[in-house]
């Protein structure tokens, strides 16, 4: 399997991405650039749009305008080479209850065209680097909220993806999973070049470790936050606010096209 | 291996729900035989010994062999059903689905990963039910397999393995619903569809009656199945003495009596029958086939006669035809299954 180029452009890059459910604007002409070495985090409330962006960029949902690329390719085209680079979390982690953890990543790093034996390897490397070796053999049924979330970020990055997307990935895990995170995170972004694109709804320890913070709200990208500025949480309620005071989100939507 | 089917293989290894249902037919199907069997060779005028009874098509090993075809056919339909539905409808519940977008391995490679697994599952069920009602046959003291019974053997496996395959399809509608249970409501749709379209003499054009048709025309000593046939076969709902017997000559249990037997488990069988088409049949039906066929269809809508005696033509009403008709009606539906999945995914 060949490699993805090495980036010469973004890894992500997304122009005008709509989507419509129904009569409401989910996504309203969202562009977006990731690049590599580079933690680009997405905030806004519930219902932002965030995930939803996140899904057509991993080929989920299909846009109703505009494009989005991964490695230069349109997310539509894109075949294994732009797919075994790729490693995502988005809602349920994945894991299957009655496999266990080391099965379950095993068979994560084998869907994403790593061979058997380095699928072996990695998977249990893994399971190490997340702490879940206690949890191994046993069916991941078993797991708690926070450690079901380890699992499916151990899924996530087993095959040493160049791109990661991952939805609220601190989602059930205690801070001491949240400070791992945060370290594994900088150590591939910055480390290794791995682009990384996380959302999150409130400003948590991920998000403050972010290159670039991009605000969501109802579907639009209203605004940019400064990561070396103080008083985050002040500054992304008042973009939220003027936002939704100054937006046109009393009128009626316009039909879908 | 295939990275698809080595995932899926150990997914459907470790499911409680593939285990316990290949355990129920394997288990089940044999203990359930052996127990009709056993009841029919006792005798007595008890309900289960006269159904069971009527049950038997032959004498021996190849009689008992025939109640287990009768019970495989029904009961691959029902696990392999539920099994397809929990296989494909679970990553859609457990929301495993998601991990398998944004991976090197298709899904479409997935969905051909599962049907290949679903089919290994099903094989090994059919042959091992088989396998252990031969056993259970050689311990209730029908002796040892002869050629009829080899080749009853081979029917079993056939009609089993062939309604298995007729659940495949079922992996579409809990691809296209997102879960297994509106699979498992089209499972019990077509249980239901087949009762009243068999009970209404259109079986023969209905492929999930048909491998039991091809089943029970097994033997090519009996007699064809009559215009209006029971849920369960064809051939024993034909009116007692309308044709040649059964193989064997008798029922076993009861050598003077065999078509009161039968005209007691054919009235049962008649009561779905008579309750769709209407009242004021005669309940014991006349030994003449042809007047009582007219009498049976007197006042009754012409189209529905006419579907009855279509029966007759249908190919799926002959062992190969059936047969073929059904494997292509299978490879069909498996194209058909592998799209839905991948079309609804995205």
């Amino acid at each position: 399997m060949t490699p993805a180029s090495p980036t010469t452009g973004p890894v992500v890059a997304a122009q005008g991405l709509t989507l419509w459910f129904g009569a409401d604007k989910a996504v309203d002409g969202v562009d977006l650039t990731v690049v590599s070495g580079e933690i680009h985090a997405l905030v806004g409330l519930n219902g932002a749009g965030k995930t939803t962006l996140m899904k057509m960029l991993l080929g989920m949902l299909r846009p109703d305008a505009g494009t989005a690329r991964l490695f230069g390719e349109p997310v539509g085209d894109a075949g294994p080479e732009v797919w075994s680079q790729v490693g995502h979390l988005l809602e349920t982690p994945f894991g299957y209850g009655e496999l266990t953890p080391t099965e379950n990543v095993i068979a994560a790093a084998r869907l994403h065209g790593v061979d058997v034996s380095a699928a072996r390897r990695q998977a249990g490397e893994m399971i190490g680097e997340l702490t879940l070796g206690r949890w191994a053999d046993r069916r991941s049924r078993v797991l708690s909220l926070g450690n079901r979330q380890r699992l499916g970020l151990a899924c996530a990055l087993v095959h040493r993806p160049r791109l990661l997307i991952l939805d609220e990935p601190t989602n059930g895990l205690d801070p001491m999973g949240v400070l791992e995170l945060r370290g594994m995170l900088l150590s591939r972004s910055h480390g290794d070049g791995v682009a990384v694109l996380v959302s999150s709804h409130h400003l948590d320890e991920v998000a403050r470790i972010a290159d670039r913070i991009t605000v969501m709200h109802r579907g639009l990208v209203i605004g940019n936050l400064d990561p070396a500025g103080v008083d985050l949480e002040h500054r992304f309620f008042d973009i939220v606010y003027t936002a939704e005071k100054e937006g046109p989100w009393t009128q009626p939507s316009p039909p879908r096209p | 291996m295939d990275a698809a089917i080595a995932t899926e293989a150990l997914k459907l290894r470790r499911s409680p729900v593939a285990r316990t249902g290949w355990l129920a037919v394997v288990l089940g199907v044999p203990a359930l035989t052996a127990a009709l069997t056993a009841a029919a060779r006792a005798g007595g005028d008890s309900q289960l010994a006269v159904k069971a009874a009527a049950m038997l098509t032959g004498t021996g090993l190849a009689g008992y062999l025939g109640i287990v075809g009768q019970v495989t056919t029904v009961a691959m339909l029902v696990t392999t059903g539920i099994v397809t539905a929990w296989c494909f409808g679970r990553e859609f519940v457990d929301g495993t689905v998601a991990g398998l977008f944004a991976a090197t391995v298709s899904r479409r490679r997935i969905a051909a990963a599962k049907f290949v697994v679903m089919i290994l599952w099903s094989l090994t069920a059919c042959a091992a039910t088989v396998l252990l009602a031969l056993l259970a046959g050689a311990l209730l003291g029908l002796g040892p397999p002869t050629g009829d019974a080899w080749r009853a053997a081979g029917m079993d496996l056939a009609a089993g393995t062939l309604m298995a395959a007729l659940a495949l399809p079922l992996a579409w509608v809990a691809s296209a619903r997102r879960g297994y249970l509106p699979a498992v409501a089209a499972l019990l749709l077509i249980v239901v569809a087949t009762q009243i379209i068999t009970a209404l003499g259109a079986g023969g054009w209905f492929p999930y009656a048909a491998p039991h048709f091809g089943w029970a025309w097994a033997d090519p000593k009996q007699p064809p199945p009559s215009g209006r046939p029971n849920c369960c076969s064809p051939y024993r709902s034909a009116p007692p003495g309308s044709g040649p017997p059964p193989r064997g000559g008798t029922a076993p249990n009861s050598p003077e009596h065999p078509g009161d037997q039968t005209k007691r488990a054919s009235e049962a069988g008649s009561e779905l029958f008579n309750a769709l088409i209407g009242s004021g049949l005669p309940a014991a039906p006349p030994a003449n086939r042809l007047s009582y066929r007219r009498s049976q269809w007197r006042g009754r809508p012409k189209w529905l006669l006419l579907l009855c005696s279509a029966e007759r033509i249908s190919p799926l009403t002959s062992t190969s035809g059936s047969f073929l008709a059904i494997l292509i009606l299978v490879v069909l539906c498996l194209v058909r299954g592998c799209a839905g999945l991948v079309g609804c995914m995205t």
